[in-house]
């Protein structure tokens, strides 16, 4: 009897485990699986650190739901491997607070179920397959991330994720409805596809907040006389537009219903974040020279009406739009530092001064970490460049598989993030919040910190 | 009888708290909530800011606030402050908001540049007669003055507002061409309440103290008028005397701090609650900084700390600090309307 408790005992200890228990390793990491003879980790992050939002889509928008997570699954041992094969393993990913039900029931979700078809024709926001919401890339709430392969990642890109109705969020509503959580729960999973076992868990923060246009355009429309709600400040704004451009944008009835709306603003004017590179525009209406970048900051840094009225300090008041509503999405390690928005990104006269807002999103225009640190390996051949520019995308460590993201955290909340559940997967990782410098993490055969960035050690 | 008096007053001296600052913290004390050694804390940290004062509305927000919280501006802040000011002034001799963006002054930012160097006492550093007649250059045909002189653009109440005090503030309010200059300003006027941010609409409590503010440095603000916006302040939302109405939008600190700009102007700023007005400002306030927050629910940001400190000078909580400057040393100070002086220690309405 003794025998078969004994060996019952040992084979529950190793058998495989994902969630839960404490990993004996020197770190006492929990949450991280030592799944049966695979040790692996998995490390997730939002790709932006932030997605802003639209609150409700019957006028214009600027953004629809959209967000991307990340994940690198890493193989412990003394020689660490990136698994990035979906032959070998399955990568799973759940946004906890956001179900299909819930969305569904959302009213200001409600408003892109009716209206997404109409800002982006084709586009079924209900999947007919199956009945459950997905994003402008297919992407769900839940499902499987696609494998980077050749990159050493794997993705979601696309997730309809939405800032959920939650009376103790930081997030209020500038309509007056209840406040929101803006920090979504992203939970990410790793499953050997040979054996179906649970191979590694983790939960990162996925952000949505709604941008913070609402906050002064409702005001704004009120104080000219127009209902103080979305369609009063859409048909102010066709106003202001017009007299800008000539073009009233609150009588552009895209889909002939004989009601003005809905309209995106990138429809005319180049948004790379919208992954175009050139704009669709509106039958019968001329697309701008203008990015959405450059109308969009330049009139309000240069406006004497926005000035005067609204903000002398729009130019440096990133918060009052980006988004907004209490959300103090620049939450990271650079916040300690007494580091603002401006220091990093410039402030508006600044980028609009240096010609930047024409080249929005690109490498060329977005900060890099190189500008302040040295030792970053920036320029040393591994740096990967593309849309949302260096951090982002770069990679080092040896033979350069490893995010810069997975070890420091995602944009605008790197490690250690002044918000606690950020700082949960550097935790249970490594026992500490910050970036992972535990070289245990990922390889057996060492403890204590060692220096990541030489792509020698 | 002399000596006596003398000896009763040099007592008096004696027992007043001598630093605006710690009058200030005694205030604050009182008030329970509000440390404002804490916010003056959160001050001397921008300071630090390798850009600092990062913008023109910033230097005066930062000299207004060290005045209200301390009484003084540090030598080398001041330096500071005025070296920034004064590389942002232009070849025709209005302010940009910082420096490298000479190309595009504003009357906004040149505003600023006044009332800070007024404040900080180095007005006599710039030529006054070119900032005048950069000012006078924005004036138009219709009495309006202009925010810049780019094409296209055209003069709305604010940058006529900000036109005037800048010529106030340079003692030529004079050389305006009044008549024209108050008729473009009451055409932003509501019938019977308060101006609005544009011509026709509805009233806003900073369009109001701004236009009520010009029309009396014009010596245009009737008996009539300042009835009538007395009603229009003490009817918003920010009097505090309403009451169980429902709002579909978020009260706003900078709204409140322009609200008593206009009741103090009025002197009706104790017609107000002002219970339920200290309590608003108290609400904005984070303790983990000392600063405050634009909104319920917001975090701090430097302007909404400004305009907090705004209000705790209208509110009496701090000194005013036009007043802390001009009168060091003078045991009298600016009376707020029916609230805290420094002359009545110990009297507070704050309770």
């Amino acid at each position: 009897m003794k025998k078969i408790v004994t060996v019952a005992c040992v084979a529950a200890l190793v058998s495989g485990v994902g969630v839960g228990l404490a990993d004996d390793d020197e770190h006492g990491q929990s949450g991280q699986g030592s799944g049966g003879a695979r040790d692996v980790r998995v490390i997730a992050t939002n790709d932006l650190g932030m997605h802003c939002v639209c609150m409700g889509f019957d006028t214009f928008i600027l953004l629809p739901p959209f967000n991307t997570l990340r994940a690198q699954v890493i193989q412990r041992a003394e020689e660490p491997r990136v698994l990035a094969d979906p032959n070998d393993i399955r990568v799973e990913y759940n946004i906890v607070e956001n179900t299909d039900d819930s969305l569904k029931a959302d009213p200001y979700f409600q408003s892109w179920l009716t209206n997404s078809p109409k800002l982006f024709p084709g586009f079924q926001p209900i999947d007919p397959a199956d009945g459950r919401i997905q994003g402008l890339t297919g992407a769900k709430l839940s499902g499987e991330m696609e494998a980077k392969s050749s990159q050493g990642w794997w993705e979601m890109a696309g997730i309809p994720a939405y800032p959920a109705l939650d009376p103790e969020g930081v997030m209020i509503d500038p309509l007056g409805g209840p406040n929101r959580n803006p920090y979504l729960t992203g939970n990410v999973k790793v499953y050997d596809q040979k054996n179906g076992k649970l191979l590694a868990e983790t939960n990162t923060t996925v952000p949505a907040a709604f941008g913070g246009c609402c906050s002064c355009h409702i005001d704004l429309a009120a104080a000219n006389g127009y209902p103080a709600d979305p369609y009063g400040s859409f048909e102010y704004m066709g106003l202001l537009h017009e007299g800008d451009s000539g073009i009233n944008i609150a009588q552009i009835d895209p889909d002939g219903d004989g009601v003005p709306g809905p309209i995106r603003c990138s429809q005319c004017h180049l948004d790379p974040a919208m992954g175009e590179t050139t704009p669709p525009g509106y039958v019968g209406y001329p697309i701008s020279q203008y990015t959405f970048s450059d109308v969009l900051h330049r009139f309000h840094a240069q406006s004497n009406e926005v000035l005067t009225n609204w903000n002398p300090n729009i130019a440096t008041d990133c918060y009052q739009c980006h988004p907004g509503n209490g959300v103090d999405c620049y939450r990271g390690h650079h916040v300690d530092k007494g580091l603002w928005c401006t220091d990093c990104h410039g402030d508006l006269n600044q980028r609009i001064a240096e010609g930047q807002l024409q080249q929005p999103w690109s490498a060329a225009t977005l900060p890099k970490c190189a500008d302040c640190h040295s030792n970053t390996g920036e320029g040393g051949g591994y740096l990967n460049m593309g849309i949302f520019g260096a951090y982002l995308n770069s990679r080092g460590h040896e033979d350069n598989k490893i995010l810069c993201s997975t070890c420091h955290g995602e944009p605008h909340a790197l490690y250690p993030s002044t918000l606690a559940k950020d700082n949960d997967q550097s935790i249970a990782l490594q026992g500490h919040a910050g970036p992972i410098d535990a070289c245990g993490v990922c390889h057996t055969d060492r403890s204590g910190t060692g220096n990541p960035h030489n792509v020698d050690d | 009888m002399k000596g006596i008096l003398f000896s009763i007053v040099l007592l008096y001296i004696i027992a007043l708290p001598l630093t605006p600052s710690a009058w200030a913290a005694d205030k604050a004390e009182e008030a329970g909530v509000i440390d404002t050694r804490s916010t003056l804390h959160l001050f001397m940290e921008w300071e630090e800011r390798k850009t600092f004062p990062d913008s023109m509305p910033f230097a005066y927000y930062h000299a207004y606030a060290l005045m209200a919280l301390q009484g003084k501006v540090q030598p080398e802040v001041a330096e500071k402050i005025t070296a920034f000011i004064l590389s942002c002034q232009t070849r025709n001799g209005g302010f940009a908001v910082r420096p490298a963006l000479t190309q595009n002054p504003n009357i906004l930012f040149t505003y600023y540049a006044i009332k800070t160097l007024d404040l900080l006492d180095k007005i006599n550093l710039v030529d006054k007669n070119k900032i005048i007649r950069y000012t006078l250059s924005l004036q138009q045909d219709d009495g309006g003055i202009k925010g810049s002189s780019t094409n296209g653009d055209a003069p709305n109440l604010a940058t006529t507002c900000y036109g005037i005090e800048v010529l106030k503030q340079l003692g030529a309010i004079d050389s305006l061409e009044k008549e024209k200059t108050v008729a473009f300003i009451n055409r932003y006027r509501e019938n019977g309440a308060g101006f609005g941010v544009s011509v026709g609409h509805g009233s806003t409590p900073e369009a109001s103290f701004l236009g009520l503010n010009a029309l009396e440095t014009l010596d245009a603000l009737t008996a009539q008028t300042r009835e009538e916006l007395s009603t229009y302040f003490l009817g918003t939302r920010y009097a505090g005397l309403i009451k169980d109405k429902k709002y579909k939008t978020l009260p706003k600190l900078k709204t409140m701090s322009f609200t008593l700009d206009g009741l103090h102007a009025l002197g009706n700023l104790d017609k107000a609650d002002r219970a339920a007005i200290t309590a608003f400002v108290e609400s904005l306030y984070i303790p983990e900084n000392g600063g405050f927050g634009p909104m319920p629910g917001l975090g701090t940001t430097p302007a909404s700390t400004f305009y907090g400190v705004v209000c705790l000078v209208h509110l009496g909580l701090l000194p005013e600090p036009a007043a802390a400057t001009r009168e060091q040393g003078n045991i009298k100070s600016k009376r707020i309307n029916g609230l805290v002086s420094r002359q009545q220690p110990g009297k507070t309405h704050n309770k």
